[in-house]
């Protein structure tokens, strides 16, 4: 069958050739060619949001977000050489000292995105001072807790709500270091929001902002989800019966 | 504590020696000590260095994160913790016994930390002082100067530990700081696998064990005057029984005897611990300084027979004689034997003998 120009294309990616069809981005092509760039805001099933920028990768001499940027015929994209993968490492460690996330004690250790990218890049300590922000728990919910410590502010919860549920829960409220994730209910707190665990919203947290009652540390180490195989091979943890 | 040493009266005319770090411990301390002209020791300090505060930054956090969470309190017996804060949100959720899976799965990852904390203790911290004697140069007197002379006792030592920390990589899925004890019970039972690749060592292990009790014999038994004398120091104990009153290391009753094996209570619930204990605190250390509540701060401290050897922890309730095999046997040949439960640390006449220990710290 002949293939016109204008319907499909290709371009490299680390070397490899990847077919596109025009309106793909750079990942929704490399993710359906089975390769893997990382991502944390990034969900397929939702609208690309471009704000965590851990997909940066090189085109042209340039860094772009692969969530975002359309692919384009013949282009050459880096997505794995020092200087990308030390981008990604720096925007990383700014996430983990902007919140408290202490994989250690924490259930969704194992289970995690921004742990599991943070291995990808061999980002080995957070390098930056930690901010140690002092943020409650809301446990007010019968079947859910936010534990906002751990909240990267990528909006999957809010554009899952919105986009998905229709009911608009989450939204980010504040500006610059001050934004942070806000509760649509009267008192601002889960329980008396229209939440509920059935909620696409419920279940598209990469960190363990958004966590299950009655489950903590259910799956033993060793055979958690990227225990098994590294987020390379077995992509987002909302793809998975741990999300 | 009823030290006449803790304090000093006139310590600005005083002059400071410190210990520090501490050897032959699992853990930090320092040792304070304020001489007059004369050498004569006028004030002696232990100081627990680490502050730790975690009954205050649990606050807050979901409940059944304590056990992961406190467990950090220590890198040689986080199991014990990892255990109490289990048991404890076991009471939060309603749970009054679990399955017989997970309470032999609990107890089996107590052993294993028992074992390896007991063969760290033997082997790699007290038998350079056993096997050379105090006298021996400071550079070969440790666990390298063991494997030179004795390498198929210093393997002993290290295999035994190795032994106790798979168990519990096989009960909470890492050797230091895992996740198996969970409220109401534990997340994951032992496959057949890990059974056989457990089973495959056990008799080795315990004539390994027995083993050192059989050395440990013999070197009390060079010289037992001496050795009946050392380190020994009257005190109340305090340990935790079966309902029979042998010794236990996971869940029993609060036993306390003085130092002449009088009982002071017998078969308290740990629960009302808070009926019979009470704690201090002082200003020169993060160690807590808990007593028995009905003989007041000064007399009423003890030791503790604890299944693990902290800084200035000295075990020693009356139970535990011819406990036999298994993980205990160790401690409890030492104590059996009638010698100190910690190594000896100090000659008799030593002037850092006065540095009396305070009871147990957790």
């Amino acid at each position: 069958m002949k293939v016109s120009l204008s319907s499909r294309g290709s371009f490299r990616f680390d070397g490899k050739e990847i077919p596109f069809t025009p309106g793909q981005t750079i990942m929704d092509a490399v993710l359906a060619a089975g390769e893997y760039i990382p991502h944390l805001c990034h969900n397929p099933e939702f609208a690309p949001h471009g704000s965590c920028r851990v997909c940066v990768v090189g085109v042209g001499g340039r860094q772009v977000s692969a969530c975002t940027a359309p692919a384009a015929e013949g282009m050459v994209v880096d997505s794995s050489s020092e200087e990308i993968q030390g981008t990604r490492r720096a925007i990383l460690q700014m996430l983990f000292v902007e919140g408290n996330h202490i994989c250690p004690a924490c259930e969704k250790s194992g289970a995690c995105q921004l742990q599991a990218v943070a291995y990808y890049t061999g980002m080995l300590a957070p390098h930056f001072t930690h901010f140690f922000p002092r943020r409650e728990v809301d446990a007010s919910h019968p079947d859910f807790i936010i534990d906002f410590n751990r909240c990267i502010l990528c909006e999957l919860c809010v554009r899952a709500s919105r986009d998905w549920d229709g009911k608009r829960v989450f939204g980010i409220s504040g500006r610059g270091l001050a934004s942070h994730l806000v509760i649509d209910s009267p008192t601002g707190r889960l329980g008396d929001s229209s939440f509920a665990a059935t909620d696409k919203a419920a279940h598209v947290c990469p960190v363990g902002a958004i966590l299950p009652k009655h489950r903590g540390y259910e799956v033993p180490i060793g055979e958690r989800l990227y225990d098994r195989e590294p987020i390379s091979l077995v992509g987002d943890v909302a793809a998975h019966e741990e999300a | 504590m009823s030290n006449p040493l803790e304090t000093a009266r006139h310590p600005e005319t005083l002059k400071r020696v410190v210990i520090e770090p501490l050897t032959r411990v699992e853990g930090h301390g320092k040792v304070t000590l304020l001489v007059d002209e004369d050498q004569r020791i006028r004030q002696a300090r232990l100081h627990i260095v680490e502050f730790r505060g975690f009954e205050k930054f649990i606050q807050g956090r979901p409940y059944w994160e304590l056990p992961v969470l406190v467990q950090r309190l220590c890198g040689i017996c986080p199991v014990s913790h990892h255990l109490a804060a289990a048991k404890a949100t076991d009471q939060l959720i309603g749970v009054d016994e679990l399955t017989p899976t997970a309470d032999k799965i609990r107890r089996l990852m107590h052993y294993g930390q028992t074992l390896q904390s007991h063969a760290l203790h033997f082997f790699h911290l007290s038998s350079p002082d056993l096997l050379f004697g105090f006298d021996d140069e400071v550079a070969h007197r440790n666990i390298v100067g063991v494997i030179q002379d004795h390498p198929e006792i210093a393997k002993q030592g290290v295999l035994l530990r190795k032994y106790g920390q798979e168990v519990i990589r096989v009960t909470s899925g890492k050797r230091v700081h895992g996740t198996g004890a969970i409220p109401g019970g534990v997340n994951k039972a032992l496959s057949e696998e890990e059974r056989d690749y457990l089973s495959k060592d056990i008799d080795q292990m315990v004539e390994w064990g027995e083993g050192a009790v059989q050395l440990m014999k013999r070197i009390f038994l060079t010289n037992p005057d001496y050795h009946y004398r050392f380190g020994s120091v009257d005190a109340n104990t305090l340990g935790l029984i079966r309902p029979d009153g042998a010794f236990e290391l996971y869940h029993g009753g609060l036993r306390a005897r003085d130092p002449d094996g009088e009982p002071i209570f017998d078969q308290i619930d740990y629960r009302d611990y808070e009926q019979v204990i009470r704690e201090q605190v002082k200003s020169w250390s993060y160690m807590k300084f808990p007593f028995i509540a009905d003989i007041g701060p000064e007399f009423g401290w003890y030791r503790q027979l604890r299944p693990l050897r902290h800084p200035a922890r000295r075990a020693g309730a009356s139970g535990l004689r011819g406990s036999g095999r298994g993980p205990a046997a160790t401690g409890g040949a030492r104590h059996a034997l009638g010698a100190p439960d910690r190594a000896p640390l100090l000659r008799r006449g030593d002037p850092r003998a006065a540095a009396r220990p305070g009871p147990a710290r957790d």
